[in-house]
């Protein structure tokens, strides 16, 4: 009842904002923001109200009218890629499909001011005709790694700028290995400053790009390559150099750069945050939608801690009513046949069979925080151990550095995490690393190993801890 | 200013040299397009300079190549005067060294795809060769030097080192700066021994030259009279060098030996305070501890001793140590 008061006050109050903004917001974008705010809890509480209303008639989900993308400049200092960004919001806020940002917006932002603190990146969003995007900016290939990471916004697609008169940089090729590191497939390429450049270098600007990229195992000729320029755009001079080339660019991403399979497409993933009995009726596991749709009668998995079980929902229960359907994004609870409650416990994953597997070792890409953000003073040393959180499950990991001796605080690197039990992992899947009451990092897995013997792991510790300490104890023999 | 040196003195020599080439070359509007890309190949210049120096010999390739060599220090200074501005946060610390001497330099640059860069790599370790060469020269036994004495060391080819730095700077199209530089001589019966961090950046032109984010030298000596000593003076001092560079002590200190200092210790766990964070207790007290002094510091390859046990235990005094930390905030630059 509580739940259904709260869509009334709400609703209203909803729709007053909707009718208002459209006549003070001039922005279609921020009173589209305002909409995402309102209609999160609404999704909700129309959940609510539809489990009271049973049977399900037409649940209300909000839906993105476009899809989202992240996608990100990337290039030398002076070549443009601010001019670009802001070149490319004036465009748009023509049309009304992004609020322009100028040029000291954006290479102003408080997190470019306050370097080495946290990420710095300046984000813009703008939307075309059929996608919405979230754009961002980082000076330096340390920020895409972090960005990437904590994955607040991981890239789906970048724009390689170059400048004309320039041509390549020494430093392109830095930026080539960056995306194809933090597994950028495809790239389109603007060629600015194309006003201060004859169509002959532009030619061999372009030659060379294709060149490039083709060596870095990126398709050179099928990538899309842009000549235009973004000061003209920026300063509404020049239509053929500006505005239009920078509407072909946008063209471009909106054709060229795949869109991502949505969270709701892929197969049925739930990690366990609680297990429950309900006397008469059996085990329920509670969780929140990560992937996918789940119905009631499906069959499922469940796995982690080396253990695997198969059985079936019986029931799907959310805020105590039962449904018939979960989708993701959805915090539910399970009922699974023929399982005991005490084999089930916080940690464990649920999925549409054959589509998870465990693993007790893993290559991952960290970021280790600095004292600054809040992480230790004191580097990371090969085999130390670790508690590495993920989905709902937590467990001891032992550390190995493969490419260095140490990894300092506020550095990224590659390492390899050893687990004594294998749980249900996945490349791409982020992880936090803890000591005590310390977050000392964030990572992503990259590669999922070969399984390593627990045993032989436990013996492997012992030796190197003894290696370290024969020093100590020779001496006093 | 710089405009006017490129434009005036091609100009009387185009005008001397222009009827030779008449016969060879019509008369030329711009630059032919398989020159300039050739040419821009061979060099690695801007295309804009590149067409620049075609059009100025019309078409002649070799003399638009030398002139473009001959142009790229003045086009150096003057990017280099109009970038002085911007920050340098990245960059690359290197350590040229042997037992008996090392010499350490910093070299900024604005982003870290500059600093991974195979031609910074090459600028850097240049540098450190031209830096020890030079510092062992001087016959000293410490020395260490800021941005503008190092700019004005003569390079072998009799080129100043800021010189070498500003080439690149027209390359990279980045501020870039020789920020300081030290060199340690070990004495008779004394050793060095230095590190970096991290050992994964390789200098492409030598394999002498010691590349990356953080460095550290420390100079030690050994007691005669440890006749098997539980760690070779190497391997202890790459491990000292290794703490040094991870816990960034400031000083050597005093070493006191342990019983002193554990007993306060001792006593708390009577208290029996402590048992309900047992859970985390083991790591807040590894957190607890930051003593800046080197020989107090708990050991980081080993924690359950501290790095003056570790030395007393190896008859081993360290006389000195230095730490470099790329891009990291100086006490003297702060004014």
């Amino acid at each position: 009842m509580l739940s259904n008061m709260a869509v009334y006050l709400v609703r209203p109050f909803f729709g007053i904002a909707a009718n208002s903004s459209c006549n003070s917001f001039k922005s279609p974008l921020l009173f589209k923001a305002a909409k995402h705010v309102f209609d999160v809890p609404c999704q909700s509480f129309t959940l609510c109200s539809r489990l009271l209303a049973a049977p399900a008639t037409g649940k209300k989900v909000f839906v993105r009218d476009k899809p989202h993308l992240n996608i990100g400049t990337i290039g030398h200092v002076d070549h443009g890629k601010t001019t670009l960004t802001a070149a490319i919001t004036k465009v748009l806020a023509s049309e009304n499909k992004a609020s322009f940002k100028a040029y000291s917006d954006i290479d102003n932002a408080p997190e470019e001011r306050k370097r080495g603190i946290t990420i710095n990146a300046a984000t813009v969003e703008y939307e075309t005709d059929t996608r919405h995007y979230g754009h961002v900016d980082c000076p330096g290939h340390a920020d895409y790694i972090k960005n990437m990471i904590t994955g607040t916004t991981q890239m789906d697609g970048a724009i390689l700028v170059v400048a004309a008169t320039d041509g390549t940089m020494p430093q392109t090729r830095e930026h080539l290995l960056l995306s194809k590191q933090i597994g950028i497939k495809r790239l389109v390429i603007f060629i600015n400053k194309a006003d201060a450049a004859d169509k002959e270098m532009q030619e061999l600007v372009e030659m060379e790009i294709r060149e490039l990229l083709t060596e870095f195992g990126y398709d050179g000729n099928a990538t899309p390559i842009i000549t235009g320029s973004a000061l003209k755009a920026l300063e509404g001079a020049d239509p053929e150099l500006g505005e239009k080339k920078i509407k072909e660019l946008l063209q471009a991403i909106d054709t060229h750069i795949e869109t991502p399979v949505r969270d709701l497409d892929k197969p049925f993933f739930m990690p366990i945050d609680g297990t429950f009995s309900i006397p008469g009726r059996g085990t329920v596991v509670s969780g929140r939608i990560e992937r996918g749709v789940v119905k009631k009668g499906d069959e499922c998995e469940i796995m982690g801690y080396d253990k695997k079980w198969k059985t079936s929902i019986t029931g799907i229960e959310m805020f105590k009513k039962s449904l018939d359907r979960g989708e993701a994004g959805d915090q539910l609870g399970a009922l699974i046949r023929n399982i005991k409650r005490e084999e089930m416990r916080r940690g464990l994953c649920m999925g549409k069979p054959g589509t998870m597997t465990m693993h007790n070792r893993f290559e991952a890409q960290v970021y280790m925080l600095s004292k600054d953000e809040g992480g230790k003073n004191r580097p990371v040393t090969p085999f130390c151990q670790v508690i590495a959180f993920c989905n709902t499950w937590s467990q001891p990991a032992l550390i190995e550095i493969p490419d260095k001796d140490l990894l300092m605080p506020g550095e990224d690197g590659k390492v390899i995490c050893n687990m004594y039990k294998k749980m249900v992992l996945e490349k791409n899947q982020r992880f936090t690393i803890r000591d005590g009451s310390v977050t000392l990092g964030y990572g992503v897995i990259s590669n999922v190993l070969a399984d390593r013997d627990p045993e032989e792991l436990e013996k492997t510790r012992k030796t190197i801890k003894k290696q370290k300490k024969i020093a100590e104890e020779q001496s006093n023999a | 200013m710089t405009g006017m040196h490129w434009t005036l003195k091609p100009r009387i020599w185009h005008f001397l040299q222009s009827s030779a080439r008449m016969y060879s070359t019509e008369i030329s509007v711009g630059a032919d397009k398989t020159l300039l890309s050739k040419l821009r190949k061979q060099t690695g210049f801007t295309f804009s300079n590149c067409k620049k120096a075609l059009t100025k010999f019309n078409n002649d390739y070799d003399q638009a190549k030398k002139w473009l060599v001959e142009e790229a220090q003045k086009e150096g200074w003057a990017r280099a005067t109009k970038l002085q501005t911007r920050p340098m946060s990245q960059g690359l610390v290197a350590i040229v060294a042997d037992n008996k001497q090392a010499t350490m330099i910093e070299v900024n640059c604005e982003t870290d795809f500059v600093a991974r860069n195979d031609k910074f790599t090459s600028l850097v370790t240049k540098l450190a060769q031209e830096c020890s060469a030079y510092f062992e020269a001087l016959q000293e036994k410490e020395v260490s030097l800021g941005k503008a004495e190092l700019d004005q060391i003569k390079s072998s080819e009799a080129t100043t080192l800021a010189d070498l730095v500003v080439l690149n700077v027209a390359n990279l199209g980045e501020n870039m700066s020789l920020r300081r530089g030290v060199f340690i001589k070990a004495d008779i019966g004394t050793v060095l021994s230095t590190y970096v961090h991290p050992n994964t950046i390789k200098s492409q032109s030598s394999q002498k030259v010691l590349l990356g984010k953080y460095g550290a030298i420390v100079e030690m000596r050994q007691a005669k009279t440890v006749d098997k000593p539980a760690l070779s003076l190497s391997d202890l001092g790459s491990h000292l060098c290794q703490h040094i560079v991870g816990m960034n002590p400031r000083t050597i200190g005093e070493y006191i030996p342990r019983e002193k200092k554990e007993e306060p210790v001792e006593e708390k766990p009577l208290g029996d305070e402590d048992e309900a964070t047992s859970d985390t207790e083991g790591s807040s007290k590894v957190v607890e501890v930051e003593d800046d002094r080197l020989l107090n510091q708990e050991f980081l390859l080993d924690t359950s001793m501290t790095v003056g046990e570790l030395v007393s235990l190896n008859e081993v005094e360290i006389l000195q140590f230095r730490r470099f930390a790329c891009g990291e905030e100086l006490e003297d630059e702060k004014q």
